[in-house]
């Protein structure tokens, strides 16, 4: 408790408040998480819940990956089994559900892709050493990764190895945080159903469909290629030798992938996350999109994957961004600040948008979201107050840059005072407020207790039928 | 010149039988965009020194400059006015382009099977390159008879090859076919509206370089859009 209450705590909690959670309206708990950890409320929601078709084929389909990747995994049932059963214990748990639920698609990859190579090599199909450079060949004129690696030097390996090596490993994490706190809610469900998706049918089809990257043509040509060959770090080899340990050489050797080269899920991953940070920031569009081609060039520069790999791992990531975003992903209103300044949380409506069909709107969220304003400020006493304090016009955009001063203005006179702060424990206690987890039992009609009388079902039960 | 009458009975009204057609030619712009970045990576064996010949230049040139055709449709596709006019170029372009890409891919193929399929065969690429690959990566492996049914066979690899292709080639036609559809619905509902958008209404007042290809690409763009209105009468 006197950790809770000490300034180490105390201190970042104010600013938190100060720069996001103040930005709540006082009846909305729509961003909130859910701190309860009393397994039956997930029990009573799985009871109570109509399953539709969609979500039994989203949960068979990831069970079945799961399933497959326990029988195929070379340990002890009495290994296998508690860890299951801990894994299993996160899904009823709300605290921990609210995250694993919409995760699963991350966890069925994961646990597929460092099994895999565990599957007997009599069920793996025939390997292809030909197939991508004949394929590359074809339809773009030339091997571009030997057109890239024809002269390599230092530096440019290590502005090889900075997005290839580094930043895509971290990037994903980056861009959930960033999403979170800066996306409506529900945001970040579409990110892990989008990133998980795309990273599993990745894997699935480099399984169904096994080929060598340009680093096996550079060393041994096209002849053919077996199971109990090493990996190839590549060009990364050569960071390894510049940094002067073994940093890659090893893990790639070893990979439980080696012959993974189609679709490349760099490239895959990469403009998923610049897909999501366009639509999220779409201001810095060209940045991220320039740090797509930066990747890209690196995957050829250090010979990972051919330029069919990568051109087929990102048509991967817009079709599920594509779905994703006009089934799943909430509209992102651009005079919201973060997560907390949400009272709705509207969808995309593809009528709406449709160039063929709609009232032409040059901005079509914008002008959404400028026909809901009334509602918006209505049910923001902050946003009404500090719009009126401030006097400015709302162009299109400067409104953004606009509201985030003022809101943040208007937040201060409603900063609680340090002794004030509710601790972890009262937020654990305070389950009514804290109970907007947003899990697939989220549609259940009638619930057994009030705590997951959830502000989102709230919201669906009273937001207007506007479209 | 009009198109026959029959053509709109072989233009799809939704993408893939049921996705809105916006959503499809907003794939399909994507997945060119994807494409013709290829020609500016190409391009940079001028600065690397890879060896390319005259028809593989005019390809990477090709698609550089049809690159900015199809971002500037994609990013405009939902603004009035200029959807209109750009969806015109991008219908002549990607037309042309899926004609030319069908010639470029015949030709291609048989660079592949008389050139890099049968010298590649016999020895290693690092060597035969001159690739600079670090001294502990190369490996004189060679597979073993009881593991060579692990690797594809050539009929297998021809077979992938060519199935691939034929593939790309039928959903490129098919891609081709959404784009026409919805430039003709477009043109059919807003092909007589305005062409200047509210931004684009100092266009003809500005000096400079920059808006002297402006209003070239503008002019372009209106000179398509009159075209298939003619052909889509």
């Amino acid at each position: 408790m006197s950790l809770l209450r000490s300034k180490i705590v105390q201190k970042p909690y104010q600013l938190f408040h100060y720069y996001f959670l103040s930005e709540q309206a006082p009846d909305s708990s729509l961003a909130n998480l859910s701190f309860e950890t009393d397994i039956s409320i997930t029990i009573n929601k799985f009871k109570n819940h109509r399953w539709k078709r969609n979500e039994i084929a989203h949960y068979g389909f990831l069970s079945s990956v799961i399933l497959f990747v326990f029988f195929i995994f070379p340990a002890s049932f009495l290994i296998k089994l508690p860890i299951l059963s801990v894994f299993g214990l996160c899904f009823l748990v709300p605290l921990t559900s609210q995250f694993f639920l919409h995760a699963l698609p991350v966890f069925s990859w994961l646990a597929l892709f460092f099994t895999c190579g565990k599957i007997p090599e009599e069920w793996k199909p025939a390997i292809s050493v030909k197939f991508l450079p004949a394929m590359e060949t074809i339809l773009y004129g030339d091997n571009l990764s030997n057109v890239l690696a024809t002269i390599t030097t230092p530096t440019l390996d290590i502005l090889a190895w900075l997005p290839y090596g580094l930043v895509h490993f971290v990037f994903p994490f980056v861009v959930a945080a960033l999403i979170f706190v800066f996306g409506p809610p529900t945001a970040l469900n579409s990110f892990g159903f989008a990133f998980g998706y795309l990273n599993l049918v990745g894997v699935l089809i480099q399984i169904c469909l096994p080929a060598a990257a340009p680093w096996y043509k550079n060393l041994y040509g096209l002849q053919p290629a077996n199971y109990s060959m090493s990996g190839s770090p590549g060009g990364l080899g050569r960071i390894d030798d510049i940094l002067g340990f073994d940093m890659y050489t090893t893990a790639f050797s070893n990979s439980p992938m080696i012959f993974g080269a189609f679709p490349s899920l760099h490239s895959a991953c990469a403009i998923m996350d610049v897909l999501f940070l366009s639509w999220l920031f779409p201001s810095l569009t060209v940045a991220w999109w320039g740090y797509g081609c930066w990747l890209w060039w690196s995957t050829m520069y250090l010979t990972h994957h051919y330029f069919f790999d990568l051109t087929s791992g990102a048509l991967l990531s817009i079709s599920v961004f594509t779905y994703t975003k006009y089934v799943h992903l909430p509209v992102m209103d651009r005079t919201k600040f973060c997560r907390w300044s949400y009272t709705e949380i509207p969808k995309v409506n593809i009528n709406q948008m449709n160039p063929l069909t709609f009232n032409f709107n040059n901005d079509y969220v914008y002008n959404d979201l400028e026909n809901q304003q009334p509602d918006i400020l209505l049910s923001n006493p902050y946003q009404q107050s500090s719009s009126s304090s401030s006097g400015q016009p709302q162009s299109s955009l400067g409104i953004e840059l606009e509201n985030y001063s003022r809101s943040r203005q208007s937040s201060k006179v409603f900063l609680p005072q340090a002794s004030g702060l509710p601790t972890i424990e009262d937020e654990e206690t305070s389950s009514f407020d804290n109970s907007a987890t947003t899990s697939v039992f989220d549609e259940v009609e009638q619930l057994s207790t009030i705590h997951f009388n959830t502000s989102l079902e709230d919201y669906d039960k009273r937001k207007p039928k506007k479209h | 010149m009009k198109l026959p009458s029959g053509i709109s009975m072989v233009l799809p009204r939704k993408f893939a039988g049921f996705i809105p057609l916006f959503i499809g030619v907003e794939l399909v712009l994507a997945v060119a965009i994807l494409n013709k970045a290829g020609g500016a990576y190409g391009i940079l064996s001028l600065l690397t020194g890879h060896p390319i010949d005259f028809w593989q230049w005019l390809w990477n040139m090709s698609c550089i400059v049809s690159l900015p055709v199809y971002i500037s449709a994609l990013s405009n596709l939902m603004t009035r006015f200029k959807n209109v006019r750009k969806m015109s170029l991008v219908c002549l372009v990607y037309t042309f382009d899926t004609v030319f890409g069908l010639v470029y891919t015949l030709y291609f193929s048989w660079f592949w099977f008389h050139h890099e399929a049968g010298s590649s065969d016999q020895s290693s690429g690092s060597h035969r390159r001159g690739m600079a690959v670090p001294p502990g990566d190369y490996k004189d492996e060679v597979s073993s008879s009881s593991t060579q049914s692990q690797s594809a066979s050539p009929a297998h690899e021809l077979f992938l090859t060519v199935s691939a292709t034929v593939v790309v080639t039928v959903v490129r036609a098919y891609f081709n076919l959404v784009v026409v559809s919805f430039t003709r619905q477009l043109l059919k509902q807003y092909g007589h509206d305005e062409v200047v958008a509210d931004d684009e209404q100092t266009l003809f007042q500005n000096k400079g370089v920059v808006a002297r290809v402006r209003r070239t690409v503008f002019e372009i763009e209106v000179r398509s859009r009159d075209i298939l209105l003619d052909l889509f009468s």
